[in-house]
């Protein structure tokens, strides 16, 4: 998807040149065609959402539990939100739809479809014992009579996941798709590969925002989660939100009581301190990861995105992160434009990882 | 400067003189200087009538003979004056001195008077018939009007055994002694584009004959000709089955091909309108992988360059193109699709010629020679520069929006020509393609970037050999292919490796054992051997069928497969052009029979530890084919045709990870009816009718968990049918043009079994074009097209993929709506300055879509699927060019 951002800023700057060099971006647009602005912005609540779903544990093995968390979000304080129709969907996506899970999943009910207990917004599930061989790296059990049937692809992290589906029982909510990351071990790995992978991956960690401040390069105000008291902010002003997570040890220590961390090469036999109750960080983590293009194991760092969502005003961005190289840095800044006039103005902002971990947290502003 | 400007014009029609007074076997060819002193030659010398040189007894001519000689020419047409400049031989001169002061010409005229004017002449004699005894050749006579009846003189008949007559003031020409058999015909002269046609011949037989050609108003050189004797033919059916034809004059002169021939293609019935920037050939609905390319016989991957601004061969050394959507000949196939077919020009041309190009988007240049009368050459090359004029007059980061093609290529050629009709050539094609662009977004999952490299180099030899009766060629080559496309959106990465080398032979011998009769057989054999390297998502690159919209990413889902192929084909065919009543009735069977071999290094996905087990596949391809040609009057022509193509899967689909590796040839029929209609003079209808059909379509494997190895299945199914119009006006006067329709429905399968519309179907199509001689150098043409959009499966709501934060689009019916229909106006000026004898320099202004009409060339939608909108293409692009040739 092209940023329409971006292009609106290319087009500014091209409409300060000389009426000749119009000629010469005529010729550039006319090589790639002219991207229309679509309207909307993924970042402007304007109708019930739910903004994420988190799974605790992040990264769950086959037969164990697993809760399920909606950030449900409303456009306005007095609507009322609806009831969550839980479900994990059971069938395979066929490898030629292009979409995250298998189009029968997408209904009320049905066969696939194997609903959750849930209460409010959360919902438990205990993953299925063949859950590896259904989304992970296992192959299916062969029909009688027919060859081995393929096993499901990695996603970019190495990552398998059960999918869910999420629905407002009423007419107009949308479905909301949602993902457990399956601890399968790795795909199609050598004995040694398999080894190195076993003694390094650490299941994910759900990342934490420690917090959301204003104005980070001043005077770093922290944006109030209390609807009470509401952070001010002037109407239409523009101001800078940083969001910021843990940073995170690329090498497990064990030293001195250890890092609270079981990282890389630690288990509870060599560091009891981190992994006897084990914790991964709620930053970027280091991974490991099977590069099923280069066929060896290598470490990686994860990937960190912030969704920002508001009821009013306008973000410059809708989402902002650290890519893999830029993950020393664990922060993200974003622009947001208060609404004109004074309001109260709800906002939400959400953390992935690269590996399916998601953290939110909800802030209170005043416009005046 | 009045005086530049007359010796500018008396050098532009001196070789037109040559086209004139090159009077018969025994006559000769002309050299102009002026005599007059100021003023414009408005017309040149024109012969009226020749005169044979009386010998003196005892001499005789063995040879062909030339006396060059400098005649002065009144300005009532009388020659008063002949002096020889270049010795024939004593003997010659005189007798030819003395003929050509009985010559009469029409008289030249400046400034549209008639005016004395010097000429330098080529008077040639010619063996004297020997005396026969008993009647084995054929008497060839005839008549040459235009298109008002009008006798045309001065008009050159010229068969392939080089036998010549020019026809005089009547119109009429005779050649008494000409050998049995079929025999090209060859008419030109000075005020038309030169033509050509097939006569049959019987011994002891007169044939009469009567041709009528279109006339032009300006005289062109036949040097100026031979530069732009580049023909389009389309709708081929076979050898003897008429053909739609384009001269390359006209073909320059169309607007928005930017003066390349190859492009004119695009403008024919049948061929959809490609998506800006995609260069895509799709011809009667058949994927653009289904239609092959081949360049004098030599197989090419492609047939333009990224973003379809120019093909792979220099405009300089195309003699012909040919594109035959369906229905073709036994000689080619491996291609379910279409047929183009490049025709390199013969390398015959005394001295040094080239020119040099150069627009905002690239710059070409050619130079062709001889080295003597055996040994010639060709060399050219162009490169685009589009990136670098960009970076010198926009941002640095325009690359990182959109894609700026950069491209080479460059062809060579050397010819020798050890006796007469025998021809050795050695040759080369090469072609570079880049395209690089980066996007760095503040999410790093919509951060992207694209790199992709696509080249092939082909080398060649060729002998050829022809007689009067037979023509034989054989051309093998070789070659490499390579292209690599790296891609990254956010952490998905996507990569596709693929080098291959070719090895291909292409061998045919012509006959004509019965002057009803010809036969072709021959022997088409190509090996290509292939290493591949593929990562990234199951559906990335998308292919022809997939379900989803422009712009969406592709599951964050990835694997890799490195593997090899070889295919290999070898295909005897044969060929017969059956004529029991001359030229009125053809009848062509063909047949060709293929045995292909498919070898794949591995058959199922790579496991630690366990060896790739690779695997051989061998298919027998039997393609019978035929055409019909009834000339069944004068104006009215029916032609039919009908064949079997099979096409070897594709490299890149054979791999066991994201393909598979046990696909199977692809089968398609064709069958066409259609018929030719001259309805005045310059005006002709040519309609065509087709149906064809396709089988063992690769198509992804619907099933959910497919077996291992079985990402591909070959169920797919394909029809398309549909009819096309030409309505065509030849160039008369100063104007030329057509009206080209196309009506068109082609159908792929779904998994479950239903037709829905192909990806690339356009159900009509409609160009007009034309273009108009103002005169004194100055030209005019424009184009109208009109499209019906591609087909698009509707989003009829959206589900949210929290893992991703964005909005995953609900389908509806596959290709059930369409982008909206494209048109666009476009117009072509140019001016020709004539600054030297064979030289000029034409600068010209390309404006496509005139009306800065918004096209609409995809649909997009807003972040969750509410809102549609297009993505629109060409705004109004002007091109300034300018061209210098010599």
């Amino acid at each position: 998807m092209v940023n329409p951002l971006r292009a609106r800023s290319a087009r500014r700057g091209v409409g300060r040149r000389a009426p000749a060099l119009r000629l010469l971006w005529g010729l550039v647009l006319a090589l790639a065609g002219c991207r229309p602005d679509t309207e909307g912005s993924a970042s402007l609540l304007d109708a019930p959402r739910v903004l994420a779903i988190r799974s605790e544990p992040a990264e769950v093995e086959p037969r164990k539990a697993v809760q399920y968390t909606a950030l449900y979000a409303l456009p306005t304080a007095d609507a009322l939100a609806p009831a969550l129709d839980w479900a994990l969907c059971t069938a395979r996506k066929p490898l030629a739809v292009a979409g995250p899970i298998a189009l029968e999943c997408l209904r009320p009910s049905g066969p696939s479809l194997l609903p959750l207990e849930s209460a409010g917004d959360t919902a438990t599930a205990t993953l299925a014992a063949d859950v590896c061989r259904v989304f992970g790296p296992s192959p299916p059990a062969p029909k009688p009579g027919e060859p081995a049937a393929r096993p499901a692809d990695p996603d970019s992290s190495g990552g398998y996941f059960q999918p869910l589906r999420v629905r407002g029982d009423d007419a107009e909510s949308e479905y909301a798709i949602g993902f457990t990351r399956i601890a399968c071990g790795p795909g199609s790995a050598t004995q040694e590969q398999s080894l190195e992978f076993t003694k390094n991956y650490r299941p994910n960690e759900n990342p934490v925002l420690d917090r959301v401040v204003v104005a980070p390069e001043a005077d770093a105000t922290p944006l109030s989660e209390s609807e009470a008291e509401p952070s001010q902010v002037p109407a239409g002003e523009r101001v800078v939100l940083r969001a910021s997570w843990a940073e995170c040890p690329l090498v497990a220590s064990c030293e001195n009581g250890g890092d609270g961390i079981c990282g890389a090469g630690e288990d509870k036999g060599n560091c009891p301190e981190d992994c006897t109750t084990p914790h991964g960080c709620t930053g970027s983590e280091p991974y490991v990861y099977l590069d099923p293009i280069a066929q060896k194991v290598v470490p990686r760092r994860e990937a960190m995105r912030v969704s920002w969502f508001a009821t009013a005003g306008s973000f410059e961005h809708d989402r902002s992160g650290r890519a893999e190289a830029d993950a020393d840095v664990s922060f993200s800044d974003n622009t947001w434009t208060a609404p004109s006039t004074g309001s109260d103005v709800r906002l939400w902002v959400v953390l992935r990882d690269d590996r399916g971990g998601v953290g939110f947290r909800s802030y209170y502003v005043r416009t005046e | 400067m009045k005086r530049l400007i007359l010796t500018l014009c008396v050098a532009a029609v001196a070789s037109s003189a040559e086209g004139v007074a090159r009077a018969d076997a025994k006559d000769s060819g002309t050299s102009a200087a002026p005599a007059a002193s100021h003023g414009v030659l408005t017309k040149a010398p024109r012969l009226k009538h020749f005169v044979e040189a009386e010998l003196p007894e005892g001499v005789k001519v063995l040879s062909k003979v030339a006396v060059v000689l400098k005649l002065s020419i009144a300005a009532d047409g009388s020659v008063s004056a002949a002096e020889v400049a270049e010795s024939g031989g004593a003997a010659y001169d005189e007798p030819a001195r003395l003929a050509a002061l009985k010559l009469a010409f029409e008289p030249a005229e400046i400034d549209g008077v008639p005016s004395a004017v010097r000429i330098t002449y080529r008077y040639e004699l010619s063996p004297a018939a020997k005396a026969q005894v008993a009647p084995t050749t054929a008497h060839f006579t005839g008549q040459v009007h235009d298109q008002g009846g009008k006798p045309l003189a001065g008009v050159r008949v010229e068969l392939d055994t080089g036998e010549s007559a020019v026809s005089g003031d009547d119109g009429r020409f005779d050649m008494p002694e000409v050998a049995p058999g079929n025999h090209p015909v060859m008419l030109s002269g000075p005020t038309f584009t030169p033509i050509g046609t097939e006569e049959t011949f019987q011994a002891g037989k007169t044939y009469d004959a009567s041709y009528e050609v279109q006339v032009t108003a300006v005289a062109v050189g036949a040097e100026e000709r031979a530069d732009f004797e580049i023909v389009v033919v389309a709708t081929r059916l076979g050898s003897k089955v008429t053909a739609t034809e384009v001269s390359s004059e006209q073909g320059a002169r169309v607007a928005g091909t930017g003066g390349d021939v190859v492009k004119v293609v695009e403008n024919l019935p049948g061929v959809a309108r490609s998506t800006v920037g995609s260069g895509q050939l799709v011809v009667w609905g058949a994927g653009g992988q289904d239609t092959r390319v081949y360049v004098d016989g030599v197989r090419v991957p492609v047939l333009y360059h990224e973003g379809g601004f120019r093909s792979i061969v220099h405009s300089d050394l195309v003699r012909s193109v040919e594109l035959q959507p369906g229905g073709y000949g036994s000689s080619f196939g491996r291609g379910i699709g279409g047929l183009v077919t490049v025709g390199l020009k013969p390398l015959d041309e005394k001295g040094l010629h080239g020119s040099v190009q150069l627009d905002a988007i690239d710059a070409s240049a050619s130079v062709r020679g001889s080295i003597n009368d055996k040994w010639h050459f060709a060399v050219a090359g162009r490169r685009s520069h589009l990136d670098w004029v960009l970076k010198r007059f926009t941002s640095d980061d325009v690359g990182e929006f959109v894609p700026i093609p950069k491209y080479w290529d460059g062809q060579a050629r050397v010819t020798y020509a050890p006796r007469e009709g025998e021809t050795l050539e050695l040759g080369s094609l090469t072609s570079s393609d880049r395209i690089q662009r980066s996007l760095v977004a503040s999410d790093p999952a919509e951060s992207k970037s694209e790199s992709k490299a696509t080249d092939f180099s082909r080398v060649y030899f060729r002998y050829r050999r022809e007689t009067e009766k037979e023509t034989s060629t054989v051309t093998p080559y070789i070659g490499v292919d390579h292209s690599k496309i790296v891609s990254q959106f956010g952490a998905l990465p996507a990569e596709l490796r693929s080098d291959s080398n070719i090895y291909g032979l292409r061998a045919n011998y012509q006959t004509s054992p019965e002057s009803w009769l010809t036969v072709n057989v021959g022997l088409d054999a190509e090996v290509s051997v292939s290493s591949l390297f593929r990562g990234g998502s199951v559906l990335t690159p998308p292919r022809e069928g997939d379900v989803r919209v422009f712009g969406q990413l592709p599951p964050d889902l990835v694997n890799a497969d490195t593997w090899s192929v070889t295919v290999a084909g070898l295909a005897p065919y044969v060929e017969g052009d059956f004529a029991p009543l001359g030229d009125t009735l053809h009848l062509i069977p063909g047949f060709r029979v293929e045995p292909q071999v498919v070898q794949v290094s591995r058959t199922t996905p790579a496991q630690p530890g366990i060896p790739p087990v690779g695997a051989i596949r061998e298919d027998m391809a039997l393609d019978p084919r035929v055409a019909l040609r009834w000339n069944a009057t004068d104006r009215i022509t029916a032609k039919a045709a009908f064949g079997i193509y099979h096409q070897p899967p594709q490299a890149e689909d054979l791999t066991a990870v994201f393909g598979n590796p046990k696909l199977g040839p692809a089968t398609a029929r064709h069958y066409l009816v259609g018929g030719a209609f001259r309805l005045t003079k310059p005006l002709s209808l040519e309609v065509t009718s087709f149906y064809s059909n396709s089988s063992g379509l690769v198509v992804r494997n619907p099933l959910a968990s497919p077996a291992a190895g079985a990402a591909l299945v070959q169920t797919g199914q394909g029809r398309a049918y549909g009819t096309q119009f030409l309505l065509r006006y030849d160039l008369v006067e100063h104007f030329f043009g057509w009206l080209s329709a196309s009506l068109i429905r082609s159908e792929r399968t779904d998994p479950d079994g239903s037709w829905r519309l192909f990806d690339f179907d356009q159900s009509f199509v409609f160009t007009a074009l034309g273009s108009y001689d103002l005169g004194r150098g100055f030209e005019v043409g424009s184009r109208f097209r009109y499209s019906t959009g591609y087909p698009r499966t509707p989003v009829y709501a959206a589900s949210i993929d929290e893992r991703v934060d964005g909005y995953s689009p609900m389908f509806g019916p596959h290709n059930s709506i369409r982008i909206p229909g494209f048109y666009s106006f476009d117009v072509r000026l140019a001016k020709r300055f004539k600054f030297a004898q064979k030289s000029e320099f034409e600068l010209y202004l390309d404006v496509q879509n005139v009306t800065n009409h918004s096209n609409a060339e995809e649909i997009v939608y807003n972040y969750n699927y509410t809102k549609r909108a297009y993505i629109t293409g060409l705004p109004i692009l002007p091109v300034v060019g300018g061209k210098l040739t010599w």
